[in-house]
């Protein structure tokens, strides 16, 4: 993991070693609000003091509730909306300034972007990368990885969603572009293909010294591929901004045991358990560190209880929503 | 890539996509014969009601008007729409990303639609008009009715643009667009010859006819119909160059001035 940032320094030698690594994306007091109603008279806060850097080669996640801007920040770096206060660099080019510039370094992949329905997948990659002057054999090993090569001569129409989402991908990565901006490119993919996706991103991040700025909704896509991770309020200020490493390693858990009873438990007895809990109307969640403590739950519930009294037990991992409210709850 | 490839990237992709649709290319073309097959009966109709001093045969006339909308009402349609689709595709974004800014794509779909429309005025409505005989072309004004279609053609992007501008900032423009339209067909007689105005409004025509595309149809007229030189064509065609350069040197500053407010405003991406 890298050392924290030098506040204001451009660049930053890493322990020891006198590697220089440039500052790629500097965010300093951003304000965002947007002009709403029929005269466009009033304004909504979308965000607010937003201040953070990224090294070359580190990738961010930004995690938050619905409505918090996340869409709205990576919208900012990809320069499609300008803020209304503060400044944002890429590569030191001021999105103001050098636009064009930053641009050409960019690739910003959104859900919103659909298709031609009539064209087919090899004229809608031509399509696209006509206007960005790329080649589109130089994404084939992507669409062979996930399998989208075998439709090729497909029209767009027939695709699922999940097929969509890879297609907006191919086309994001066939700019060949410095910062790679993903806007929840894996939330309609099965668990096989985002592995494959996240692989192949792994794979092109080591290879190009790519920076990439994602939204995504599941911990494990944030904790394989990114390296920074910053936790937006509601109302669009930071709640957070650290290593994810840190992060993970700050919350004291990482399943969670969902127990709902036929009669509530006594506290006597949930105490007896041994490990943190919370109450939630006729549901009990328990925290534990590891699948075997989740085991010892199990065990020790059903030693006490009878099967029958046990209405649901469920185990999950912990959530990006866990996490969040986790640091929310914290921080009151 | 420099701007000139971008911009040709762009209308290539148009074309792409308009040539996809072939049904609505067929549709375009159903339409603009059955323009001149209702304009051909209007003028015969109409053409008992006598105005003073009026030399053209009327549904000769009227036709010409045809063919003129037929070469850039629906570049200018399809311009004005442009924003609207691309949003609803969700293309903007993409574009903007990758260094096509609005005004940029709005000229690149004038152009595209451009290329569409001279392709079929010609493969149908020119033909047409000449065996029919409204059209007579001394192949020597030739250079001349092609400098001012160039001209008018310079004129309608900028007026495209203008008017596709409010786009930016208000999301339905449709209405007040076409409304817009008719407004500029009404005063380049497409409907009946501007002088009829001086029968409602006195002195109106004499003002209409200095506006540049007036003119500039007015003249064409008098080329295509009647194959004559009007005297004073030096003259108009310099005010309707200066009226050209004005209207779509206008259009790029305020477009650029608008783009700049949209990204703020967050109006583009948000239909
Ligand atoms: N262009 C815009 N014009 C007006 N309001 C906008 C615009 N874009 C976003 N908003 C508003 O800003 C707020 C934040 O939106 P944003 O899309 O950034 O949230 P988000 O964190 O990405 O949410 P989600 O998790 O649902 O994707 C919302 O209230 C939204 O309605
Ligand atoms: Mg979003």
């Amino acid at each position: 993991m890298r050392n924290s940032l030098l506040n204001g320094a451009h660049w930053n030698s890493i322990e020891g070693e006198n590697i220089m690594r440039e500052i790629v994306i500097e965010v300093k007091d951003v304000m965002k609000q947007f002009p709403t109603g029929a005269f466009l008279h009033k304004k909504i806060q979308v965000l607010d003091e937003i201040t953070f850097e990224l090294e070359e080669g580190e990738n961010l996640a930004i995690v938050g509730p619905n409505g918090s801007g996340k869409t709205t920040l990576l919208k900012i770096l990809a320069t499609i909306y300008l803020p209304d206060k503060g400044s944002v660099k890429i590569y030191d080019h001021d999105i103001f300034k050098d636009i064009s510039k930053v641009r050409d370094m960019i690739s910003f992949v959104s859900p919103a972007l659909s298709f031609q329905k009539k064209l087919t997948l090899r004229e809608t990659l031509k399509f696209f990368s006509g206007i960005q002057d790329s080649n589109i054999e130089d994404i084939y090993p992507f669409l062979e990885e996930i399998g989208l090569d075998q439709l090729m001569d497909e029209r767009l129409e027939g695709f699922s969603e999940g097929q969509k989402a890879m297609t907006r991908l191919a086309i994001g990565m066939l700019k060949h572009p410095k910062i790679l901006l993903l806007d929840e490119v894996t939330a309609t993919l099965d668990v096989r293909r985002k592995e494959e996706v996240i692989d192949y991103i792994d794979k092109l991040d080591a290879k190009l010294d790519l920076t990439l700025g994602l939204i995504d909704h599941d911990p494990m896509v944030v904790d394989r591929l990114c390296h920074k991770i910053l936790l937006l309020r509601r109302g669009g200020t930071i709640l957070r901004f650290a290593n994810v490493s840190d992060l993970f390693h700050e919350i004291p858990y990482r399943y969670d045991v969902k127990v709902y009873p036929r009669k509530p438990l006594k506290t006597k007895v949930l105490d007896s358990f041994g490990f943190p809990y919370e109450k939630l109307g006729d549901f009990v969640r328990f925290f534990t560190q590891s699948k075997k403590e989740v085991d010892e739950i199990h065990d020790k519930l059903f030693e006490k209880l009878e099967a029958e009294e046990i209405i649901e037990f469920s185990t999950s991992g912990l959530s990006l929503e866990d996490m969040y409210f986790f640091f929310l709850a914290k921080e009151t | 890539m420099g701007y000139f490839g971008r911009l040709k990237s762009t209308v290539v992709r148009n074309l792409q996509v308009d040539l996809k649709y072939k049904f609505n290319l067929v549709i375009d073309v159903a339409w603009l014969i059955l323009d001149i097959i209702a304009f051909t009966f209007l003028g015969a109709i109409v053409a008992t009601t006598s105005i003073k001093n009026f030399e053209y045969n009327l549904a000769d006339f009227l036709l010409v008007g045809v063919f003129f909308w037929a070469l850039f009402g629906r570049a200018y349609d399809d311009t004005v729409l442009a924003l609207q689709e691309e949003a609803a595709r969700g293309t903007i974004g993409f574009l903007l990303v990758n260094n096509i800014s609005i005004r940029t794509l709005l000229i690149a779909r004038f152009f595209s639609s451009t290329v569409k429309t001279i392709t079929i005025a010609m493969i149908f409505i020119f033909p047409i008009l000449w065996a029919i005989g409204v059209i007579q072309v001394d192949l020597t004004l030739i250079p001349l009715i092609i400098t001012l279609f160039f001209l008018s053609w310079i004129f309608m992007i900028g007026v495209s643009l203008l008017v596709s501008s409010l786009n930016v900032i208000f999301k339905r423009i449709g209405v007040l667009a076409s409304l817009f339209l008719y407004a500029l067909k009404i005063a380049s007689g497409y409907y009946f010859p501007v002088e009829a105005l001086d029968l409602f409004f006195p002195g109106l025509a004499q003002s209409v006819l200095q506006f540049p595309l007036t003119r500039c149809v007015y003249l064409l007229r008098e080329l295509l119909i009647l194959g004559r030189i009007h005297p004073n064509i030096a003259n108009d065609i310099l005010m309707i160059s200066l009226g050209a350069v004005i209207c779509i040197g206008l259009a790029l500053i305020v477009m650029s001035q608008i783009e700049k407010l949209s990204a703020k405003w967050g109006t583009l991406e948000f239909y």
